[in-house]
């Protein structure tokens, strides 16, 4: 995430990104605490209906996993509206919002089984069990993102690559993202030499075989000539970039003149 | 990493806060807690 790469980020933007984000952090809290009391009172509850429940549900649990569950769907819909435009590692709400959801619950069993345990009772395996398993659901695609932002924040110093925008599919995406930016100097030095070798092996062509001359007689700049034609077709192909070009160019200039 | 993207995360950051705050207070309102 060098600055060459970054793209600008609309204020709209953010601020609607920071909605979704935000009401997804508050509906996966709220489930997070509702889970959490009822794990409290053993796991499981009920309310309502003709029968009477064994156990009741701790107060506000029931709303607030509604709420929860309804809400994240609602603000996950709302950043991910806003996250192709954001882009960055905060384009893929989907995968944090997984990650933040899974691994906070699993945090609640393994709570749960291990360390809120009634006295005198074990280890809960099952507790340990759901809690590792939703530690991996959640856990695996968090590395694997943040993986891929590392990734991404390596190759972005050596090319113009869009900002990653995130996991949702964007017509305004462009299909081509990488191109060529920065100058590399051994590459350039690369560049000069191969002007070098060629400008001398056309001066030697020509010595050998006047067959087909690049000039006119009495044209002593032929070779120059042909040398920064094919230059200037090599930048028109966009295999040299401006400072490439004007190196090649110069040198070849430069070592064209002390030979005529 | 320029100084608008350092915002950007800076206002994320805080929208989580932001968000688990709120559900403290929401569960707190429902009864909960």
């Amino acid at each position: 995430m060098s600055g060459s790469t970054e793209r600008r980020v609309g204020g709209r933007a953010v601020v609607g990104e920071a909605v979704g984000i935000g009401g997804m952090a508050m509906s996966i809290t709220l489930m997070f605490l509702a889970t959490r009391a009822v794990m409290g009172v053993g796991g499981s509850c009920a309310d309502g209906g003709p029968y009477v429940s064994a156990q009741r549900c701790p107060d506000g649990a029931t709303a607030a996993i509604l709420i929860g569950v309804f809400g994240l769907f609602l603000f996950g819909g709302v950043a991910i509206a806003f996250a192709d435009r954001v882009g960055g590692i905060w384009g893929s709400t989907p995968i944090l919002a997984w990650a933040a959801l899974f691994i906070s619950l699993g945090w609640n069993f393994l709570d749960g089984g291990v360390f809120s345990v009634p006295e005198g009772s074990g280890i809960d395996p099952t507790g340990v069990l759901l809690g590792l398993l939703f530690w991996a659901m959640g856990g695996v695609p968090l590395v694997g993102l943040l993986l891929a932002a590392r990734s991404s924040s390596r190759t972005a110093g050596r090319t113009v690559a869009q900002p990653r925008a995130g996991l949702m599919p964007s017509a305004a995406r462009p299909t081509s993202q990488v191109t060529p930016q920065r100058t590399d100097p051994r590459r350039a030095d690369a560049l000069r030499s191969i002007a070098t070798d060629l400008g001398a092996a056309v001066d030697r062509a020509a010595a050998v075989t006047p067959v087909h001359p690049v000039a006119a007689p009495g044209d002593t700049h032929g070779s120059i000539v042909d040398r920064l034609e094919r230059l200037a077709d090599l930048r028109e192909r966009g295999l040299l970039d401006a400072d490439e070009f004007e190196a090649a160019k110069a040198a070849a200039i430069r070592e064209e003149g002390p030979a005529r | 990493m320029s100084a608008a993207r350092v915002l950007v995360h800076a206002v994320m950051v805080a929208a989580v806060v932001a968000g688990v705050l709120l559900g403290r207070l929401v569960f707190g309102a429902l009864g909960g807690g």
